[in-house]
């Protein structure tokens, strides 16, 4: 009779591997007795078709997905080896009985190669010398999936979105297919992925070419599908955000892979605040979930799954010093989230803060679970070694690590890589030197005695404008904080014609891609704004409202914020910490400002969550998202046509020093 | 050779392409009994051994994965002869197969041997038998929703059977083995066949379910050997080894209800149209 080609399926089951068979012609030694991993089974090895039976048993860790599979394994490989009469009828039941108490197959290690935060950084050194590039990460990647066939590659979000022009330019299409060709599994969605909204997102993940842009589906023919932007090849995930209107997730809240068996599930999300920082439009319909709560409502229905391993991306972090594997005096939100985390979340993978640190935070039972960050921008990686029990399908163990990827000649480029990069870096040539506007002469970031610059002045005005029409934020006045303007527009370089501003140019100025956040703060807060710029500002000087955390020493040096047209106010150089800025001179178009009333005023997002330690801002309310900042950039430009610092509104005569 | 089991013509491969949903299955409560045997003499001198059939190995993990292993064996000595017998036997239920969890599998295997014999003497009288039984394996099976699917929604299950028995022993050594089952519905019996003798059968059969149903398989492997009163002689090496194995494979596929078919329709008119405006942009 012949055999159904499902029952010849099922008859090789539980073949695993291939055997290491001799070289043919030449007989191995085979010496000694035949073990089951650390287990003696008394039975001398010998040969057995060509090879050493002790060849044959596969006993090495990571090959099995259960103690059962590898002791049928072996009463399969044992009734072959007798029928040869290899072996005899008792050998071959003390060899059954060896498996049997052998720990082969009772455990497995997956190694989980987690990074967070990547945001489009795919070419060496832009935005900065430490940038690695996505090519010689690559190489990383790779050198950590060869230790380990049982591996997973996750990204706790902003993979994409304020990303330099190289991937910017083609809206992130390139960082997609980097990681495409990186081969990775799950990508959970941070806040910048909403950056230019729901529907460019699903198109990340489903593929086509943007609806309006050419500069889309330009890859190379080995990434694209049918001509067009192929999508990605990985999964997003994305637990705790719904569209309002149906409850449902706009991409699926976890993603389970299996390891010889043993599922690992990873459940994907982004910070619950994601609306109060991403632009209105790029968040419209959708609604997002407290962290802990999505997490702890999804763990019974992974156990009912079967599920005992779940891993937590999540693009909410915090911050630790102690460089990238420590965790000394861990605080943010990460802290929170955790400490009411279900005590069967094993691992969390976090981002968003861009710090890397490697921290054990109590769960909401008080056990310590390992929480992760690998920093930004792919400088670092984090190598999780995650071994878990194949009979309880729990974990047993979590060993991370944060390797640095290396710059420079310290990391080899993956080359499959550096052809996408080389690709798209040619292509953004022309774009790069796209005229956005013009300048009659070269507008600076150097500051006056009072610490106002035109580039500054240009800047905040830029943000204002982008922020106060009703809708947008209606804002009466904008705050640039000094360290997010990284260069000088200059009249006349190389390569332009004099008096162009050129795109790449104004990205070189405004490189973070930090999104506006339009905020309520009263009159008092904002004075204590201005107070937190001034050195020897600390708590024991300052009224509570100025929300300084115990221990803060103040600005390590005088931060003094670049401030919209018509925001006036003079500073007293002599005056003492926290109390520089007499609220009396602190002026909106000429009319005083009251202690009392609310004002709505603008920033990026960096400085919205209290970075810079502008730590009032953190208590602004009626949080509202924006544009990017150099999209306010751009169209500030566009509006003025031609700047000239000589002539401009207000141009460093905003703010008023004393003595 | 005969062959009871019951045989469908309908070929797997038509099922998959229904399948839009992903049923999946549950283990939900195994039970086993059994007893291995084993008694050898020489001249009336011998030796024996049995056990429960999950002596050596017993691995639960609940709705995942149920192996449970016996293995022993003994030397019977009589004066400079001796002669060994050995029992394996084994079961394995998996939820899925290969990762396949629309796909859950049984499996049971058994052998029964007598070798390395050393018989120094003239007209030694051998008494021997053996029985590696897995009697019986009863696992229950349930079916899971996943995504988008709900207890009571209907499903096609179809179960593949397969059993292979062999032999090899010395002539006057009596070689038996034996499969069986009985599948039952939610307690309902639904199929039963049985095999004796040694070869190869298979077999398939199919039946509608409703997610949230329990499908129980009953199921029993023997192998066995017996030998009376056999005459050994200096440099005699009677054999004996008999194997049998019996696997069942339960695949499920989710069965679209009418207005899902409609859905399906419409959703290749999307599919068409699509297709249809991705051309007109690339003009």
């Amino acid at each position: 009779m012949k055999k159904h080609l499902l029952a010849t399926a099922l008859a090789g089951l539980f073949v695993a591997g291939a055997a290491s068979v001799a070289t043919a012609g030449v007989s191995p030694a085979c010496t000694g007795n035949i073990f089951m991993y650390t287990v003696d089974t008394g039975v001398a090895d010998r040969l057995a078709g060509g090879s050493c039976i002790n060849d044959l048993i596969l006993d090495t860790p990571n090959t099995w997905g259960s103690h059962g599979q590898f002791v049928s394994h072996v009463t399969k490989l044992t009734l072959n080896l007798q029928k040869q009469r290899a072996i005899t009828a008792r050998e071959r039941v003390a060899l059954q009985k060896a498996a049997a108490q052998s720990s082969v197959g009772k455990s497995i290690t997956v190694k989980l190669i987690a990074f967070n935060d990547f945001h489009g950084y795919i070419k060496p050194g832009e935005g900065s010398s430490s940038n690695p590039g996505v090519a010689r990460f690559a190489t990383r990647i790779n050198e950590l999936k060869a230790q380990n066939a049982l591996n997973a590659v996750v990204s706790a979000g902003d993979m994409i979105g304020a990303s330099p022009l190289t991937s910017a330019l083609f809206h992130d299409e390139p960082t997609i297919e980097a990681f495409n060709r990186i081969g990775i599994d799950f990508n959970a969605v941070g806040n910048h992925e909403f950056d230019e909204g729901k529907a460019e997102l699903l198109r990340m993940q489903h593929g086509g070419n943007h609806p309006s842009d050419a500069n889309s589906g330009l890859g190379l023919v080995a990434d694209l599908e049918q001509g067009e932007f192929a999508g990605a090849e990985f999964n997003f995930l994305a637990a705790n955000v719904a569209e309002t209107s149906t409850g449902k997730t706009i991409f699926p809240g976890y993603g389970v892979k299996s390891f010889l068996g043993n599922k690992v599930a990873f459940i994907g999300m982004t910070l619950e605040g994601t609306p109060t920082i991403v632009t209105p439009s790029g968040v419209a319909g959708l609604t997002f979930s407290d962290e802990a709560d999505t997490v702890n409502a999804l763990v019974p229905k992974l156990k009912a799954q079967g599920i005992e391993s779940i891993v937590v991306l999540v693009h909410e972090g915090g911050f630790a010093a102690g460089g990238i594997n420590g965790c000394s005096g861990p605080s943010g939100p990460i802290v929170d989230i955790v400490n009411r985390l279900d005590e069967e979340v094993d691992l969390v993978i976090t981002g968003h803060t861009h710090q890397a640190y490697n921290c054990l935070i109590n769960n909401k039972s008080g056990k310590p679970v390992r929480v992760t960050s690998g920093g930004q921008y792919a400088r670092n990686l984090t190598d999780i070694d995650v071994t878990i029990d194949t009979k309880t399908r729990d974990v047993i163990s979590v060993v991370a690590n944060n390797l640095t990827t290396g710059t420079g000649s310290t990391t080899a480029e993956d080359p499959y890589l550096t052809e996408l990069v080389n690709h798209y870096d040619g292509l953004s040539a022309g774009p790069r030197a796209r005229v956005i506007g013009h300048i009659a002469s070269s507008l600076y970031r150097s500051n006056n005695s009072a610490g106002e610059s035109v580039m500054g002045d240009v800047i905040a005005d830029a943000q204002l404008g982008a922020t106060d029409d009703a809708g947008f934020g209606e804002a009466v006045a904008a705050f640039m904080n000094p360290g997010g303007i990284r260069s000088d527009l200059l009249y006349s370089v190389p390569g332009k014609n004099d008096g162009d501003v050129t795109y790449g140019e104004a990205f070189t100025v405004q490189p973070f891609g930090n999104s506006l956040v339009t905020m309520t703060l009263t009159g008092e807060q904002i004075d204590a704004l201005l107070e937190q710029q001034f050195t020897g500002c600390t708590p024991d000087l300052a009224p509570a409202y100025f929300n300084l955390p115990a221990g803060e020493n103040g600005q390590p040096f005088n931060r003094i914020l670049q401030v919209s047209n018509g925001f006036t106010y003079t500073w007293d150089a002599q005056g003492a910490g926290c109390h520089k800025v007499d609220i009396t001179s602190i002026k909106i178009n000429g009319v005083a400002i009251n202690p009392a009333s609310s004002y709505r005023v603008t920033v990026n997002s960096f400085m919205a969550d209290g970075g810079d330690e502008f730590y009032v801002l953190k208590n602004g309310t009626d949080r509202l998202g924006g544009a990017q900042d150099l999209d306010a950039l751009e169209a500030w430009f566009t509006e003025k046509g031609s700047i000239d610092p000589a002539i401009y509104p207000g141009a460093q005569a905003r703010i008023k020093r004393v003595n | 050779m005969k062959s009871i089991f019951t045989l469908s013509a309908l070929a797997l491969a038509s099922l998959m392409s229904v399948n839009a949903q992903a049923v999946s299955w549950s283990l939900s409560g195994e039970s086993v009994t059994g007893t291995r045997l084993g008694v050898a003499s020489l001249n009336d001198v011998g030796d024996a051994a049995f056990g429960p059939i999950d002596s050596d190995l017993a691995e639960v993990i609940p709705t995942t994965s149920v192996y449970m292993a016996g293995f022993d064996g003994f030397t019977a000595v009589q004066g400079g002869n001796s002669i060994d017998v050995a029992m394996s036997h084994s079961a394995v239920a998996e939820s899925s197969y290969l990762g396949d969890t629309s796909t859950a599998y049984l499996e049971l295997l058994t052998s029964a041997s007598l070798d390395n014999a050393f018989i120094v003497d003239a007209n030694v009288a051998l008494d021997a038998a053996a029985t590696a039984p897995v009697r019986y394996l009863s696992q229950s099976f349930t079916l899971m929703a996943d995504a988008g699917e709900s207890v009571g929604m209907q499903a096609l299950v179809t179960i593949g059977l397969y059993a292979d028995h062999e032999e090899e022993s010395t002539p006057g050594i009596m070689a038996s083995a034996f499969s069986s089952y009985q599948v039952f519905l939610n307690g309902n019996l639904l199929d039963a066949d049985s095999f004796t003798g040694f070869g190869s059968v298979n077999g398939e059969f199919q039946f509608d379910a409703l997610i949230g149903d329990t499908i129980t398989l009953q199921a029993v492997n023997e192998s066995a050997f017996s030998a009376s009163g056999l005459m050994l002689n200096p440099g005699d090496a009677p054999h004996a080894l008999v194997d049998g194995e019996f696997r069942a494979s339960l695949q499920v596929a989710a069965v679209p209800e009418p207005e899902a078919y409609a859905l399906m329709l419409a959703g290749l008119g999307l599919v068409g149209l699509a297709v249809r405006r991705k051309q007109n942009t690339a003009r």
